[in-house]
């Protein structure tokens, strides 16, 4: 009986013409407007440029398209590109979970200093951080004569590359594991070591898939971020096509040859590519915001 | 000569041997701290603190956020170093061990289960630490889950649990690998208070059952009352007095073990010729009390339910008379009743400590009233029986009480 009466007075209440009810109408047009335009500037700025490269890249039709990138500078330049970054990827993964683990967990001097210096390619221009690699590796640099007696060319080369896209992509998984980190706290762990696992053990059960999603997010970032460094590479490898050109540094060569298509087929390759990691990344953030 | 002989001898002086090193493994108790003492910078945390555990017994540790004391089930635990001070577990010194290697549970307050795994993979944890094969895990997990009437969740996440579910998985995960100890960090403070009451008394089940020497912290007297063989009362990191609920709530040390474990009572006086002097009043002290020196300052303690009320003092069922008074508030609190009484004599107050706020002495030399409320408690046939409302004007009595030497510099106890 009262479940029924219940019903009744909603239903007469919703029905009832007050005031909020036509100003809600009100505001939901000018909402609407607002959304509106809103999803304008996302087009206009985001697929904007979409578009264009795909109209560029097939302006002449798809054989010339195909022809372009799968000529030979082309794909040395995409595997150049896939390489670096993936071996970025791995490394800055491995190290990152060692500083985030460091900041998260201990408690020592300076530990502010380094957390700030986790972000320090945020703050710094790619170009000059391949400027600063030139300088240590480069003739005359600080470290030139131990590379010089490892045998191993860093400028102008893969080594130095790498050292590059390392550097520019180094703090994205730092910076998604170490909040986590600390959200999930040490309980879990301090449970584990009772119980007589070891740190390794600890690492591997209990922190390693507490941190996943936060971990492949960051994972995914660093290899987008790779895959689209310019100015550090450029800087540092001399962009000798077929050598060391990467993807990238092709487009802007493209460009200066006036090779449109080219470029424009490149672009959207990377593009595809990297646009995929990111949707990637949504469906890793959605299950840390379900966590 | 004889080989056979000195083989026999050989045999029976092994056998005693033998004997020794097993009785005292098994007559040493579960744990042992010895002068623990901690210091986190220029601040000591914890000083001297000494205590036995034995097999099978459940000690409570009582005190205050701040008083140490899950530093010092840190210590035990291995999780955080001692500056001085031993830990024993089962006789054998455990003060440089790792956490791993001491083979003890813990209970934490919350989020402590493995949000990851299910709930059988938890409570299975340790075994397969242990490197035990599939089936003694599956046998001793499928025990743990009957023993905490889990069986049905065994597939659950943390995530899908209760709090007090959780809890009773911690227990069962921190049991399966038959630990030395148990330790519990507060680990029903979390929970909502009808839950935690029966958590407590499953657990206590639980560890009787199974033999389990713990280590309890709490900073819920009730609690602490209800679980403890022992209770240990910590104040900043010093241990007051460890004794068993009824002598820790019947026999306190001093004031602080007094008002922490229950309500206090506590009135100021002078000791004169084997006579306490409250102002007007004159108490005979009760038998177990020592002697003190003519004009010391001393205090007496009693209990709510130690108070005696009626209407007349002929009537009055006590040993030792009060005074006169009027009832300032009644409350029923269930079982029995609360009442505020004024006292009229004109008597120095220096405390009156109700189960939750924090016990204080004030600064006597600047407290002087007139009157004072007591907090007194009768049941609820005793309320029937003669009902008192505000206003009344009754006579007390007390059936007993403690007397404490006062030394007229102490200050707040907070």
């Amino acid at each position: 009986m009262p479940e029924a009466n219940k019903v009744n007075i909603d239903t007469h209440i919703s029905s009832l013409p007050s005031k909020e009810n036509i100003q809600t109408s009100r505001l939901s047009i000018i909402e609407r407007i607002l959304v509106l335009i809103v999803l304008l500037y996302a087009i206009a700025l985001l697929l904007g440029p979409l578009v264009a490269i795909a109209y560029g890249a097939f302006s002449e039709g798809i054989n010339v398209f195909w022809q372009q990138i799968t000529s030979a500078d082309a794909l040395n330049a995409l595997k150049l590109t896939l390489i670096l970054s993936v071996s970025a990827t791995l490394i800055n993964t491995v190290f990152g979970l060692v500083i985030g683990w460091v900041l998260a967990r201990d408690k020592f001097r300076g530990q502010r200093i380094i957390n700030g210096l986790v972000d320090l390619p945020f703050a710094v221009s790619p170009i000059i951080s391949g400027f600063m690699l030139i300088l240590l590796f480069g003739r005359g640099g600080w470290f030139s004569s131990i590379a010089d007696k490892l045998g191993i060319t860093v400028v102008f080369a893969l080594p130095g590359m790498l050292l590059a896209t390392i550097f520019v992509s180094l703090p994205f998984v730092i910076r998604e594991i170490v909040p986590v980190l600390i959200q999930v706290g040490v309980n879990q762990e301090n449970a584990a070591y009772t119980m007589g696992a070891n740190g390794l053990q600890v690492f591997w059960h209990i922190t390693l898939p507490s941190i996943r999603w936060g971990l492949l997010s960051g994972m995914s970032l660093t290899f987008a971020r790779a895959m689209g460094e310019f100015g550090a590479v450029v800087v540092v490898s001399g962009g000798v096509k077929m050598l060391s050109e990467t993807a990238t540094l092709f487009i802007y060569r493209s460009l200066d040859d006036r090779n449109y298509i080219g470029s424009c087929a490149m672009a959207l390759v990377l593009v595809a590519i990297s646009f995929s990691v990111m949707m990637l990344m949504e469906v890793f953030k959605k299950k840390i915001d379900k966590s | 000569m004889d080989n056979k002989l000195s083989q026999t001898l050989e045999l029976v002086e092994n056998m005693l041997i033998n004997k020794k090193t097993e009785n005292v493994e098994s007559s040493s108790p579960a744990i042992s701290v010895r002068n623990l003492s901690r210091k986190f910078g220029a601040q000591e945390v914890l000083s001297n603190i000494n205590f036995d555990i034995a097999e099978g017994e459940l000690l409570v540790l009582l005190g205050q956020s701040g008083s140490g004391k899950t530093t010092i089930l840190r210590c035990i635990a291995g999780l955080d170093q001692a500056n001085g001070g031993e830990v024993y577990l089962k006789g054998k010194s455990a003060t440089y061990l790792s956490p791993q290697k001491r083979n003890i549970g813990v209970v934490f307050q919350e989020r402590d289960l493995f949000q990851r795994m299910t709930v059988e993979e938890n409570i299975g944890f340790g075994l397969k630490l242990r490197k035990a094969s599939k089936k003694e895990i599956t046998n001793i997990v499928d025990e743990m889950l009957e023993l905490i009437n889990m069986t049905e969740h065994r597939h659950k996440y943390p995530k899908q649990l209760s709090g007090g579910q959780c809890q009773r998985v911690a227990l069962a995960r921190a049991l399966a690998y038959k630990p030395k100890a148990l330790l519990f960090d507060e680990p029903f403070s979390a929970l909502d208070p009808m839950i935690r009451v029966g958590l407590r008394r499953e657990v206590r089940l639980l560890l009787r059952k199974m033999n389990v020497a713990a280590l309890f912290i709490t900073h819920d007297q009730e609690e602490a009352l209800e679980l403890g063989d022992q209770i240990a009362i910590l104040n900043k990191g010093h241990i007051e007095q460890i004794g068993t609920p009824f002598e820790l709530y019947n026999n306190p040390k001093n004031e602080f073990v007094a008002s922490f474990l229950g309500t206090a009572n506590i009135l100021l006086g002078n000791w004169y010729q084997n006579t306490i002097i409250i102002e007007a009043l004159h108490l005979k002290p009760p038998r177990s009390t020592s002697t003190f020196a003519n004009n010391q300052p001393v205090k007496i303690i009693f209990r709510p339910e130690d108070v005696v009320l009626d209407f007349q003092p002929q009537l009055l069922d006590s040993p030792y008379y009060l005074g006169q008074g009027i009832v300032k508030d009644v409350s029923y609190i269930g079982p029995s009743e609360r009442l505020t009484i004024q006292l009229m004599s004109c008597v120095t107050q220096i405390a009156n400590n109700v189960v939750n706020p924090k016990p204080r002495i004030k600064l006597i030399e600047n407290n002087y009233e007139k009157s004072f409320p007591l907090t007194v408690m009768r049941s609820k046939w005793k309320a029937n029986q003669m009902r008192l409302s505000i206003g009344d004007q009754i006579v007390i009595g007390l059936k007993d009480y403690q007397v404490f030497p006062h030394y007229p510099s102490e200050i707040n106890l907070s």
